[in-house]
């Protein structure tokens, strides 16, 4: 494997991940009413959201960043951190209701978090949607970052903010800090969650460098 | 609470994510050669226009 | 600030010289009621007929912004945009939005309402719920309505990418109006008009700092 110099934050990306499914499934983790065991799922569900919301960060300053200087590769960026975002986000709802129907009882409840995640979804499919739907090539990087940059500010509205508001909800940890645990979280699980967390944002930056390199191709051969 | 049956279970799990970090790895590659051969051809056809 | 001013006028005078538009709009809304009523009379309670007058609402206040950015031609456009700063066209055409969009609803409610009855009990709530949504629904709306105008093809367009946008905010709409039917003490009222107010706040602002780069042809 040549040049594993500047590539080495892909191999540690994948020894973190890798290490959370081992370590995830092996720790012992506190038994709480309802979750029991499935509290697990902490450590990939909930990573999934995390990588989303930093994939759409990215996309976020790409378009700040393609505004103030529209280069082609940095639109290219932008929408290919919001695909690789709206991939995580898909993973981070299907899990999600795996889980749900599972403990819940039923894969989908009235929840503020879960309605905030699935109107997040619907913005990000709106912009592709947006963009599928212009064809001059500038128009479409400009348009597309005014709505990106629209999108996230409301997005970080809907996922952050409402579910704070909301009264009562039965999503683990909410009325109060959506994100994460039950009396805080216990620091076992911490030793694995961040690191699981880091490992899939650096997987998922990978995935987007990919991307961005296939596209790259694909508009160069268009040129010729 | 860990059993062997349990063992087995991560055994199989991280073995099919390091199938896919693999993958992902040749992926890579391929996009790296791809791209030196693009590269190559516009020079060349630089070189001749 | 007396370019928004002539802006605004200018909008309404033109709505005011087609009446039919405007009469279409509200008669597509007051049709909506009708038949709201008509299907649903007697067999749902008072707390969902409240969510249906929003979404009757949402979707009147879609259909009247659609125009916001799409009557005026091409030539027209380009006139305008040497005249006036883009801020100002935004702010003035978000301004007139609001007032369309608050015109619109205070007409639906009041239909809505005469067919239903008034189960209201804290009507100082529901005018706020009125007046922050049309605050919020007009800035969103307005932006997306200029993005969408900028491809003529697609008029679901506009519905797309309004609808995902607008659902924190009619949430929090529908929450505002569902206590000011509720007998009770709503807990977090105050937390909700200052959570909306907030949110309209940043839903202008937003449209305002972008709009310029729309504007750009």
């Amino acid at each position: 494997m040549p040049k594993l110099k500047k590539d080495w934050w892909k191999i540690t990306g994948g020894l973190l991940v890798a290490y959370s499914l081992i370590a995830g499934l092996s720790i012992h983790v506190p038994q709480l009413p309802i979750i029991y065991e499935s509290i697990r799922n902490l450590f990939y569900h909930v990573s999934m959201w995390f990588t989303m919301t930093t994939m759409m960060a990215t996309a976020f300053i790409f378009s700040i960043k393609y505004l103030r200087q529209p280069l082609a590769k940095t639109d290219t960026a932008a929408v290919q951190a919001a695909a690789v975002g709206l991939f995580f986000g898909f993973l981070g709802i299907v899990t999600g209701m795996m889980w749900a129907n599972f403990t819940w009882g039923k894969p989908w409840t009235n929840d503020p978090q879960l309605n905030g995640a699935a109107t997040a979804i619907l913005v990000y499919l709106a912009y592709f949607v947006l963009r599928s739907s212009i064809d001059d090539q500038e128009k479409k990087a400009r348009v597309s970052a005014v709505y990106n940059i629209f999108a996230f500010v409301l997005m970080l509205v809907f996922i952050g903010i409402m579910p704070r508001l909301a009264e009562h909800s039965i999503h683990p940890g909410k009325s109060g800090n959506p994100a994460l645990g039950v009396k805080g979280l216990d620091p076992t699980m911490r030793l694995v969650f961040y690191p699981a967390v880091l490992g899939w944002i650096m997987i998922a930056f990978w995935i987007w460098k990919i991307r961005i390199r296939i596209k790259t191709i694909h508009q160069k051969i268009a040129e010729l | 609470m860990l059993t062997n049956k349990l063992f087995v279970v991560i055994g199989v799990i991280t073995l099919i994510f390091i199938g896919l970090f693999v993958y992902l790895l040749f992926l890579d590659r391929k996009t790296q050669r791809l791209e030196k051969e693009l590269d190559e051809l516009l020079k060349k056809q630089s070189k001749n226009t | 600030m007396k370019q928004i001013y002539w802006l605004i006028r200018r909008d309404i005078l033109l709505e005011l010289r087609q009446p039919q538009v405007i009469s279409g709009i509200i008669l597509h809304a007051l049709g909506s009621v009708w038949i709201a009523y008509l299907a649903f009379k007697g067999i749902i309670p008072t707390n969902t007929w409240n969510s249906l007058l929003w979404i009757i609402l949402l979707f009147s206040a879609v259909h009247s912004s659609n125009r916001a950015f799409g009557s005026d031609s091409g030539g027209r456009k380009l006139y305008y945009y040497t005249l006036a700063d883009a801020r100002h066209i935004i702010l003035a055409k978000i301004i007139y939005n609001i007032l369309l969009i608050l015109t619109l609803s205070a007409i639906t409610s009041m239909v809505f309402l005469l067919f239903n009855g008034n189960p209201i009990l804290h009507p100082l709530r529901f005018i706020l719920a009125l007046l922050l949504a049309s605050i919020g629904l007009a800035g969103i709306l307005t932006f997306t309505s200029a993005i969408a105008s900028q491809e003529a093809r697609n008029f679901s367009l506009m519905a797309i990418l309004s609808l995902p946008l607008t659902a924190p905010l009619l949430l929090l709409v529908i929450r505002l109006s569902t206590s000011a039917i509720q007998p009770t003490v709503a807990s977090n009222l105050s937390a909700m008009v200052l959570a909306l107010l907030l949110l309209d706040i940043l839903c202008i602002t937003l449209a305002w700092i972008l709009f310029p780069y729309l504007w750009m042809e």
